[in-house]
């Protein structure tokens, strides 16, 4: 699956996360541009998971900043 | 932008919270009466979120050695258990738990926190890996935190979900601490046991159990969620504290593994800290033994949870999915929540008050005790009833669409 693909489909699992509806692009900073608490953050990754079939390391988001930045770890992990 | 910028959110809650009146957070206790009883804003009220399940803070025979021990041997160890700090108390309560559980090894922690710290973090080396139930306390989170093992998160109480997990890990499972709770503290709401147990052995990775909320609780002997499913003997690690049915401060592991015995000196939260003081650990030994025969103590604790959680149910709120000590009332928004714990605490009850960022819920937690009489839980209730009143009165004036 190629990145930006993933990352399409990431946005459509942030925005229902989301308090008041915002823009999100690849380039969005999840936690300190739409203000996601680390608890959505939680689920978002239980989301991820489910999608993917994946199991996605909590250790791993202290590396990711933006959409970009979590659809390359999940490429990652499909590999 | 300072070192205090990031605090400024949790500080204008707390500034919520305290222009309230009586701030919930940190609410001072003037005078303890009883365990069910204390002083608070000026007036005497039910305690109702103290987790005293079994009533024994205040229990003679644990005060009378609690009071002998500090006259006999003083009021602290000054060292670690690595050190100075082993007196031969601490190595009877040891033992004394391993009987209980009747596995191989016990060791007794300062915290019920540092147990979890110490036993998980270690466990779980650079080549392992931890899964944890999404909803497991702090504790446990902070746990994985500090081990350097990879970690990841099953859906709450969904032991497919684990599997699923397991099974993605082929081989590596063998490497695999999976961590569960008895009774979840939030909601009170208790592990799936068999079916997690089923899920682990499948997959030959180990499984530990936080009994913190279930010690005293549940089983025969007081064991927890485990002994109750008669499943002692299919669980690796189980973690407890004795700061909720025990009464005191302190934590303990309990394994079959005559291997934990190696574990011990390599985890930092039992190495650099302080063993707990000898009046601390001679009031557990006689509480544990308390809590081991106690079993009219957890008769009449599920006779009271039972009564309260139905009496909730029934007046509409919207309460945890099974009766337990823990009857958690879940609330739409901060405001009514706190407006709510405010109104209880007027019908002179205390609760425990939840709102994010502690959980990602808003609740009133009450847990019910032992000691709690009928005339207690019938007073709980009625204070109940005036929440319900008025946020059935809030839901009626509310346009309608």
């Amino acid at each position: 699956m190629e990145q930006t693909e993933i990352e399409q489909q990431l946005i459509e699992l942030i925005k229902p996360l989301l308090d008041k509806p915002t823009p999100v692009s690849a380039d969005t900073d999840l936690v300190h541009e739409v203000g996601l608490p680390s608890l959505k953050v939680m689920e978002l990754i239980v989301e991820v998971e489910d999608t993917y079939d994946i199991s996605y390391p909590l250790n791993q988001l202290q590396d990711v900043r933006t959409v970009k930045d979590l659809a390359q770890s999940v490429q990652q992990l499909m590999s | 932008m300072s070192l205090f910028t990031k605090f400024e959110g949790l500080a204008a809650v707390g500034a919520e919270l305290a222009q309230s009146g009586t701030s919930p957070v940190g609410v001072p206790m003037r005078r303890i009466i009883s365990p069910t009883r204390a002083e608070v804003d000026g007036r005497e009220v039910i305690l109702a979120g103290t987790n005293n399940y079994l009533g024994l803070t205040m229990d003679r025979d644990s005060i009378d050695a609690g009071h002998a021990a500090l006259e006999n041997e003083g009021t602290g160890t000054t060292g670690s258990r690595m050190a100075n700090g082993t007196y031969d108390s601490h190595l009877a309560l040891e033992r004394e738990i391993a009987d209980l559980y009747g596995m191989h090894q016990a060791i007794v922690f300062t915290t019920g926190y540092q147990s979890n710290l110490g036993t998980i973090a270690t466990l779980a080396g650079p080549d392992d890996i931890l899964i944890i139930d999404a909803d497991s306390h702090a504790s446990i989170y902070d746990a994985a935190k500090l081990s350097s093992a990879r970690v990841f998160r099953f859906r709450h109480n969904d032991a497919d979900n684990l599997a699923k997990r397991l099974g993605r890990l082929g081989d590596e499972a063998k490497q695999c601490l999976v961590v569960v709770e008895g009774i979840y503290s939030m909601l009170g709401d208790q592990a799936p046991l068999a079916e997690m147990v089923a899920a682990t052995k499948e997959h030959g990775a180990s499984l530990l159990v936080d009994e913190a909320h279930s010690l005293g609780v549940m089983g025969h002997r007081g064991c927890g969620l485990a002994e109750e499913l008669g499943l002692l003997d299919q669980i690796d690690f189980i973690t407890g504290t004795f700061s909720k049915s025990v009464g005191t401060v302190g934590g303990f592991c309990v394994s079959p593994h005559p291997e934990l015995a190696w574990v011990r000196n390599a985890m930092r939260a039992y190495i650099f800290t302080a063993s707990a003081s000898p009046a601390n650990i001679a009031s557990s030994r006689v509480a544990l033994r308390k809590l081991r025969d106690g079993t009219d103590l957890r008769d009449r604790l599920w006779t009271n949870a039972r009564r309260l959680h139905k009496a909730l149910s029934d007046m509409g709120l919207q309460v945890g999915p099974q009766a337990s000590p823990i009857v958690a009332v879940m609330l739409q928004s901060r405001e009514e929540t706190l407006n709510s714990w405010h109104t209880l605490l007027d019908q002179g009850v205390y609760v425990n008050l939840v709102v994010p960022p502690a959980a990602n819920l808003n609740l009133l937690r009450c847990s019910v005790s032992a000691a709690h009489t009928e005339a207690d839980i019938d007073n709980i209730i009625a204070a109940y009833q005036v929440v319900a009143n008025q946020l059935s009165a809030v839901e009626d004036a509310e346009p309608v669409g």
